[in-house]
């Protein structure tokens, strides 16, 4: 029997803060399971965590179907699942601090498009809950995103945000990794860079 | 600074849902219609339903009592208006008019349409109010959706939730200037032999 899937990482440094999105897939009653994403912001200048309430992404039995064939495949399956969990958060977030609206309407609004298949008006409202949750995750992300980019780097700072989301939206799909991040710093001439962290030479002070 | 309280009230067998809304402004926030639903009685946690700042400026615009008298109608007519569209959607909900349930929830209030938000952020808000509402529609469904299969059974239960749904719609229509009302399922649907 697998409980739970591993947890997938995925987190942005900046100066002074950081956003940890994280999802993991767990079995429900031994029968089904779903994937839950959960958000927390680091404040590093005083040492204080948030954790948001967790949104959500999906219903799925898929790696408790692919245990009948062995355990690392149903491992494999959860991590698909929680990577494809973050996969969405990190796209949504960037489409949302580049302003694409319309880009991440057609993607969010999966949770409560309008369906003629749907048989009850409640699986409607319940789409309209997670989409509620989801909303809140990712306000805290454009939140945080924009008041770090704002606070250190206030020269072209909208010019920033939307480079960040751009770059996000290239970055976003890592379906190998469990944990990545991105840093946003101060380069060599005190400019805004943004950069995977695997990229970014680490000088201790 | 707060405007006077609307309720409707919905019976279907022992159990009493109370829809409650007013308008409201704290501070220099901008003005708010909140909505709660009570059932028998419990208090429950108020969702803010919309933002308008109109009961103050029509306050503004006219001066001494009536200015009074001019706050006290348009904050009134402020809390029926969200009152009464739950009503209509709870209808909507139980009717399983889908196409028009999603249609509600695209209007003006929402801004569902990422078109029609500001910002990004401003979107999310709006998803977030109505996320809000559909915990509410959803809770009160829930409510009369098991009373109504304790009533009527498994036979006759989507025929009377329909028609349940049905009468709501219809008489949040009629009754938008009334502050307070009653909807007894029970007799519209044909129980109240059963509840009494």
């Amino acid at each position: 029997m697998l409980h739970k899937g591993p947890t997938v990482y995925r987190r942005i440094v900046f100066p002074t803060a950081a956003l940890e999105a994280r999802a993991r897939w767990r079995a429900v009653n031994g029968k089904a399971g779903k994937t839950m994403l959960r958000v927390r912001v680091y404040y590093l200048d005083d040492q204080r965590v948030r954790e948001y309430p967790p949104a959500l992404f999906r219903y799925s039995p898929d790696p408790l179907n692919a245990l009948l064939f062995s355990r690392q495949a149903a491992i494999e399956e959860a991590m698909r699942e929680a990577v494809e969990a973050t996969d969405a958060y990190f796209v949504w977030l960037a489409l949302a601090l580049q302003e694409e609206r319309m880009l991440l309407f057609d993607g969010m609004t999966h949770f409560f498009k309008f369906d003629p298949c749907l048989p009850f008006a409640t699986s409607m409202l319940y789409g309209a809950e997670r989409m509620g949750e989801w909303a809140l995750l990712l306000r805290v992300g454009c939140a945080v995103a924009e008041s770090e980019i704002f606070r250190h780097f206030p020269e072209d700072a909208r010019k920033h945000i939307k480079a960040l989301g751009a770059f996000l939206q290239n970055w976003a799909y890592r379906s190998e990794e469990r944990v990545a991040e991105v840093v946003v710093f101060k380069d060599a001439n005190e400019q805004f860079a943004v950069k995977d962290a695997r990229d970014v030479v680490r000088v201790l002070p | 600074m707060r405007g006077p309280k609307v309720t409707r009230r919905i019976r279907i067998g022992e159990t009493t849902i109370e829809v409650v809304a007013w308008w409201e402004k704290r501070g220099k926030r901008a003005g708010c219609v909140r909505l709660a639903v009570w059932r028998n009685g419990e208090p429950a946690q108020s969702i803010i339903a919309d933002y308008n700042d109109y009961p103050l400026r029509n306050k503004e615009m006219h001066s001494g009592k009536l200015s009074k008298i001019a706050f006290s109608l348009s904050a009134e007519e402020q809390a029926r208006r969200i009152a009464d569209t739950f009503i209509r959607r709870l209808g909507l909900a139980l009717q399983n008019s889908l196409t028009e349930l999603y249609q509600d929830f695209q209007d003006a209030s929402f801004w569902l349409n990422p078109k029609d938000a500001l910002t990004a952020a401003c979107w999310f808000n709006s998803l977030r109010r109505a996320a809000e509402w559909a915990k509410l529609l959803d809770a009160a469904q829930e409510a009369i959706s098991r009373e109504l299969q304790r009533l009527a059974g498994w036979t006759h239960f989507l025929e009377k939730e329909r028609e349940a749904g049905r009468r709501l719609v219809a008489v949040a229509a009629e009754n938008g200037d009334q502050p307070d009302y009653i909807v007894d399922l029970n007799f519209d649907l044909g129980f109240a032999d059963y509840a009494a």
